[in-house]
């Protein structure tokens, strides 16, 4: 009983210290999850506590479950405009892209650690995956928005390549272990595992949904549901020889884009979740390594981080992208942002379960690997997207949002609550004063606790909270005049856009007759819309500049079908 | 950067004036112009800044538009500046109406150079105490004492 308790103790201590230590990495800047993983050594065996932990089965089935949260979580909140943006070539990066950066690392690891070749390639397998986990935490803890094009691309790469590499490192182990020759049913067999993890995770999704209509259930059990579903996906379809990983992701993303009046709470229980799971997951790797071990083979693990960060991951983002034509600054950024996390430790976790000779070199360099990985990358993927000139203004939010989920409705209502603040733009005006295009009901302030009726048509004062019901899809306009900061985000955006819009429908011969500009070969009657897009040749995301002589035109605002809509112009700097 | 008193005459400003649709206090400002630049139509100069709005609305947001046309007849960049006493739906950038107009023509060839004067303009007006006192000005003269000490000191900065 008492070592039962003794172990409750420290797990719960370690999880305590480490939802605090996340304060400390907001203020460092540094990758949460380097602090987990360094906390999760410090408590190990050679630490400050000393707990032995070295059991790899019991690390990958908590890594498994961890992932899988994971990806879902992942998977609800990727939009469909990024599957729109950044299905095609996402998908390029998470099969060519592996096959490129495992085959590059692998013979760099060969070399450089004395192996045989397939060792290396395996080696290169392990390490071959981007961490969706790493990549989605940076994403949302640093308040970073950046270009559709290359955020989408990244998030659904990552979400969707460890299959990829889950599945060249099973192989690999597979020929390693057990002499298994190689052969084309490799291909086969990595067919398999796309298609029904796409046909469960889509099916499983689309149940999900269903279920969530139909059930009568209470409503705090539908997050538990989809947990216990998520995971059930995952188990069923590696049953069947398809990938978990893809079908749970998914699930995800059909969950979260049916616009059911559950999902803010599901998301909001994922959110927990997720943390809780990478957390519980970086703490393990931490406890389960052994620090003295990661010498041995130092200098060529940094070697081989080095080859990985800047050979191999840029030659498979290049070869990848080929047919996509993304402006070199996004592919640059995608290069830089090859960021490894737990994926690659747990595959490492594949050779030692296996019992293949050397299993502790494949564990020591993945994890050598993956720290430089995140501090490296990890630490500097603001900068550099600034840097880069990648970043764009970030969107506006109520402070509150609240659903009414009890009633039914064909769209998803909710009641937004933004508190007003001496810096609000709708400070000391009134409800009549304000204008929206969506359907909005305003539902009076809340002031000193106190609920003002509409009727007596308050003047919003500092402090007061206005309350507004709308449907979820008219949200983000309404918070754009709604919003405490509006304000300043107008003035980053009028920096970023420029002060002025163009609409995207006009010819360039109207905008030749107002700025003068010298279009060589342009027809004339082409659309504003039509010729961005002709110069991206691809779908245009918001950010996206065109350099017309002094003119800096920016994409201000995108619709459904991909076109410019809105254009922000600005003199070029000088 | 930008000396505003240079391009703004006190007829030209006007306080608390009473319009209801963007095509009439466009032709308010082009009427005021019109009395600047004798040789250009009052129709000459609405055409100017209706051709601009045609490309995009110049409502930059929080109220404020600046409706901006091309003339071959101006020399120099001129400013007409409208305070309405009621809000006008302008197609701005927020969806909300605009109440303070700060038109200005700009000399033919000069289009692109003077993005810049706009981008000044823009940058003068955002700040929140002007604008709170722009509104609350009774008379033109007010206005324009207020807009030559606001402009003088953005340009002393």
């Amino acid at each position: 009983m008492d070592s039962i308790n003794l172990a409750i103790l420290v797990g719960g201590f370690l999880f305590v210290i480490s939802i605090i230590a996340t304060l400390i990495s907001a203020r460092l800047g540094a990758p949460m999850l380097l602090v987990f993983l360094i906390i999760g050594m410090l408590a190990g065996e050679q630490g400050l506590v000393g707990i032995k932990f070295d059991n790899p089965q019991v690390a990958f089935l908590i890594g498994s479950i961890a992932l899988v949260i994971i990806l879902f979580d992942g998977g609800m909140r990727t939009h469909p405009e990024r599957f729109r943006v950044a299905l095609a070539p996402a998908s390029m990066l998470a099969t060519v892209g592996v096959v490129l950066t495992c085959g590059i690392a692998g013979v760099a690891a060969a070399y450089l650690l004395n192996l045989t070749l397939l060792q290396g390639l395996l080696l290169g397998a392990i390490l071959s995956s981007t961490d969706a986990a790493a990549v989605f935490s940076i994403f949302q803890s640093q308040g970073l928005r950046i270009k559709d094009r290359v955020a989408s691309t990244l998030e659904i790469e990552s979400g969707s390549n460890d299959p990829m590499a889950i599945m060249l490192t099973l192989t690999l182990v597979g020929i390693l272990a057990q002499g298994e020759p190689v052969s084309w049913s490799v291909a086969i067999v990595f067919l398999q595992q796309a298609v029904v993890g796409g046909l469960m995770g889509y099916g499983a999704g689309r149940i999900f949904v269903f279920l969530c209509r139909k059930l009568p259930l209470s409503f705090a059990f539908f997050p538990l549901l989809a947990v216990a579903s998520c995971i059930f996906i995952y188990a069923v379809t590696n049953f069947f020889g398809g990938s978990g990983f893809l079908a749970v992701y998914l699930m995800g993303y059909l969950v979260g884009n049916a616009r059911l009046p559950q999902i803010i709470h599901i998301l909001r229980m994922h959110d927990g979740l997720a943390w809780i799971s990478q957390i519980g997951m970086f703490l393990m790797l931490g406890l389960l390594v052994v620090p003295s071990n990661l010498m041995n083979h130092l200098v060529p693990a940094l070697l081989l981080a080095a080859v990985l960060i800047f050979i191999a991951r840029p030659i498979a983002v290049l070869l990848s992208l080929i047919p996509f034509r993304f402006p070199a600054r996004d592919q640059l950024f995608i290069s830089w942002v090859g960021l490894r996390g737990a994926v690659p430790i747990i595959l490492a976790l594949f050779p030692w379960l296996a019992g293949m000779p050397d299993e502790h070199l494949y564990f020591d360099v993945a994890f050598v690997v993956v720290i430089v990985s995140l501090v490296v990358q990890g630490w500097s993927i603001v900068p550099i997207a600034r840097w880069l000139k990648l970043e764009v203004p970030a969107e506006l939010t109520p402070d509150q949002v609240m659903p009414l989920d009890a009633v039914p409705s064909n769209d998803v209502m909710e009641v937004l609550a933004f508190k007003v603040t001496d810096h609000s733009p709708v400070l000391s005006s009134s409800w009549p004063d304000l204008q929206f295009k969506q359907p909005v009901q305003f539902l009076g302030v809340v002031r000193n606790g106190e609920w003002i009726l509409p009727e007596k048509k308050p003047v919003f004062n500092a402090k007061d909270t206005i309350m507004v019901l709308t449907k979820l899809k008219h949200a983000r306009q309404i918070s754009e005049t709604l919003a405490k900061d509006a304000e300043k985000a107008v003035l980053n955006q009028s920096s970023f856009f420029g002060d002025f819009v163009l609409n995207g429908s006009i010819s360039l011969s109207d905008l030749d007759a107002f700025y003068t500009i010298n279009f060589e070969d342009q027809d004339p009657q082409q659309t504003l819309a039509g010729y961005i897009t002709q110069r991206f040749h691809r779908r245009v995301v918001i950010g996206d500049q065109v350099q017309l002589d002094k003119l800096l035109l920016t994409v201000r605002q995108v619709n459904e079908a991909g076109e410019a809509t809105q254009v922000g112009i600005k003199p070029v700097a000088d | 950067m930008m000396n505003l008193t240079s391009m703004l005459a006190e007829n030209c400003t006007k306080s608390a004036v009473l319009f209801n649709s963007k095509k009439r206090i466009l032709e308010y400002i082009a009427e005021l112009a019109h009395q600047q630049l004798p040789e250009m139509t009052e129709y000459g100069i609405l055409e100017a800044l209706l051709t601009r709005e045609k490309l995009g609305s110049t409502g930059i947001g929080g109220g404020i538009a600046i409706p901006h046309g091309k003339l071959k007849c101006v020399t120099s960049p001129l400013l007409v500046f409208v305070v309405s006493k009621e809000a006008i739906p302008f197609d701005a950038i927020d969806n909300q109406p605009v109440d303070i107009f700060c038109a200005i023509l700009i000399p033919e060839a000069q289009c692109q150079a003077h993005l810049s004067t706009l981008a000044g303009i823009a940058k003068l007006l955002s700040q929140k105490e002007l604008t709170k006192k722009i509104r609350h000005a009774q008379t033109n003269q007010e206005l324009y004492q207020l807009l030559v000490q606001y402009s003088e000191a953005e340009t002393l900065k």
